[in-house]
């Protein structure tokens, strides 16, 4: 008889100790909901980056860089990255090289569409070319067709008249600065 | 009722669409800078007159008069004049300087020895030249020699 209430009280004990702990565990845990809304909207992005073969840009990687052919002329030295592909009795070139590079998220277009004008009309005595392309402040295709998500390299032309300064030719011994609009379109 | 529906429609269409175009252009600026300087350049042209040079056209060529004697025969383009007490050679070059970017005018041209030479005495358009110093003249561009 003292065997079975012994049981009992112990049965009682253990199931007292298993209520008190589930009420403990109970008490340090909550639950809840949030109702997340996300809208995945599309795009894509332009950043230019410097080219191994070309001059050092400043702010590469990003939408707004710059691109320095410093101190150029017909005959004499050119500055590293800087190249001159040709030099005529009119005009002498010098070329560097870019890279364009967009990112696309949330599309299904597999290519773009880069087109370029210049912000304002050339210097005196100076054109400026992209991929062959003669600037102008109207904007003009550049490539069709451009993939996304890697650097693409497009040749920077500068083409300077010979001529001396006040007789067609550029302003001598000044930077000149011209900044060239880029618009990158999905296709 | 029907026409709030309508302008309902009509302004989630043009939301759409002009979250579409927005967002499918991506622009940038690349500014450029560039400096332009003058400058010339020297190159050494055969004369049709003269001795066909080697590396015409460059800034880096050769005119070989080849065998010279006071009395021999002399190569194509060389011309002599022998006296009791030495003879000359000659031959004629050109020597034609482009400029760009600039008002200049004209330039001076100089020369000298690239090393001493004591048993010939060497001229260039009549002005004698050593190794010791430049000596020069003044020429118009564009102009053959």
């Amino acid at each position: 008889m003292l065997k079975t209430y012994i049981s009992i009280m112990r049965g009682a004990a253990l199931a007292a100790m298993l209520l008190c702990g589930g009420s403990a565990l109970a008490q340090t845990t909550a639950t809840g909901v949030i109702n997340g809304v996300l809208i995945n909207k599309n795009g894509i992005s332009l950043q230019f980056d410097t080219d191994p073969a070309g001059v050092t840009l400043g702010a590469a990687g990003t939408n707004a860089a710059t691109a320095n052919f410093g101190a150029v002329s017909a005959f004499g030295p050119l500055a590293a990255g800087v190249t001159r592909p040709s030099v005529t009795a009119a005009n002498f070139t010098v070329r560097t090289i870019f890279d364009v590079q967009v990112i696309q998220g949330g599309l299904t277009s597999t290519t773009y569409t880069l087109t370029a004008n210049l912000a304002a009309a050339a210097p005196t005595g100076l054109s400026y070319k992209v991929d062959a392309v003669t600037l102008t402040t109207a904007s003009q295709t550049i490539q069709t067709n451009a993939g996304y998500n890697t650097d693409i390299a497009h040749n920077l032309d500068l083409v300077v008249s010979t001529a001396a300064p006040g007789a067609g030719g550029p302003a001598v011994g000044a930077p000149i600065t011209t900044t060239i609009n880029f618009t990158a379109t999905a296709n | 009722m029907r026409k709030v529906v309508l302008l309902t429609i009509f302004a989630a269409l043009m939301m759409i669409s002009s979250a579409a175009v927005a967002q499918t252009t991506a622009n940038g600026t690349l500014t450029v800078t560039a400096t332009v300087n003058g400058s010339i350049q020297l190159v050494f042209n055969s004369d049709a007159a003269g001795v066909a040079l080697t590396g015409s056209g460059t800034n880096a060529a050769t005119l070989a008069f080849g065998n010279v004697s006071a009395f021999g025969a002399v190569g194509a383009g060389v011309v002599r004049t022998t006296t009791a007490t030495n003879f000359t050679v000659s031959s004629a070059v050109d020597v034609q300087v482009s400029k760009t970017n600039s008002a200049s005018a004209n330039y001076t041209l100089t020369a000298q020895l690239g090393a001493a030479d004591a048993v010939n005495a060497w001229t260039v358009g009549g002005t004698p030249v050593t190794n010791a110093s430049a000596a020069g003249q003044r020429n118009r561009y564009q102009q053959h020699h």
